[in-house]
């Protein structure tokens, strides 16, 4: 296989220039610009005249496979019906927090919950298939989270059988609007509001 | 150059590795090779799989001098797009998605 080497040349289309020009091979950071994946120490092609990056060379596309997938690995993301996206409002109503902040730590609380107790995942499998966890996936929703937690949280939830991200989610946020909402599981609920105490909650959840 | 002559030279690019790919901004979405999401050897099936009436050339906007290959297979019942030009003895892919 062909490989080319910092300082090499050769020629591109310059989308800044609007013109075929030369270009000299450099090692670069390098950002995907559409999920603002950062790559270090890319060979890429750079423009003689304006110094931006041009060309990608194929050699370059296993860096940027692997940091995709080391992102992905990183983060959760899913698409939900616009009601389970209602029922985090609701909550953070309850809990009198912002739901901007709520959101994460409500989703890292209740995938902890996954990790730790396994019949709380049977719970989560059996509402991701139920009635309230249908609807047109209008809402995306995504999480950062360390790599060994969200591992942790997808190995126990494919341990019974959840399969996709989007059903944990979905069983994740029917649970949560039956603990807290319906009052189901005060001893839950009032952990959850001590998550969301620490992001500045007025008063804890009515059980 | 015609759709026979332009997709070996496309193919033989894939095998030897010299090509390049195209800085875009929408590059996950619009160039899977580029980000490994597909390999050179799917998108040699693809080109494979081409018909000569999934194919056109036209001149690339930024040099008419340069013609833009443009294929259309369709495989595993997917329509495929792939786009690219050549640069002296390299390929340059610009699109690659279905």
């Amino acid at each position: 296989m062909h490989l080319w080497k910092e300082g090499d040349r050769s020629e591109a289309i310059c989308r800044a220039c609007e013109k075929r020009v030369t270009t000299r091979f450099a090692v670069r950071g390098y950002t995907l610009q559409e999920s603002q994946v950062e790559v270090p120490d890319l060979l890429v092609a750079v423009c003689d005249e304006c110094g931006g990056i041009v060309a990608i060379p194929a050699q370059s596309s296993p860096r940027l496979k692997e940091a995709r997938e080391r992102r992905k690995a990183e983060s959760l993301e899913a698409k939900i019906p616009s009601h389970l996206d209602d029922v985090i409002h609701l909550l953070a109503e309850r809990f009198a927090t912002a739901v901007a902040a709520f959101r994460p730590d409500l989703l890292r609380f209740y995938l902890g919950e996954v990790i730790s107790d396994a019949p709380f995942a049977e719970r989560v499998k059996a509402l991701a298939a139920s009635e309230l966890a249908e609807g047109r996936a209008r809402m995306r929703i995504s999480l950062r989270a360390p790599e060994d937690m969200l591992g942790a949280a997808r190995d126990a939830a494919r341990s019974v059988g959840i399969l996709t991200d989007a059903d944990l989610i979905r069983g994740i946020l029917v649970a949560a609007k039956e603990d807290v909402l319906e009052g189901m599981t005060p001893e839950r609920a009032l952990r959850l509001s001590g998550a969301a105490q620490a992001e500045g909650a007025l008063r804890a959840a009515m059980t | 150059m015609g759709f026979t002559a332009a997709r070996s030279l496309l193919i033989d690019a894939l095998l030897s590795g010299r090509f390049q790919h195209e800085e875009r901004r929408d590059l996950e979405r619009k160039n899977l090779l580029a980000v490994g999401d597909v390999s050179a050897e799917f998108v040699i099936g693809l080109l494979k799989a081409c018909r000569g009436n999934q194919y056109k050339a036209s001149p690339y906007h930024f040099d008419a001098r340069i013609l833009c290959h443009e294929f259309k297979p369709v495989s595993a019942g997917q329509a495929w797009y792939v786009k690219a030009y050549f640069l002296s003895s390299d390929a340059v892919f610009i699109s690659v998605h279905r």
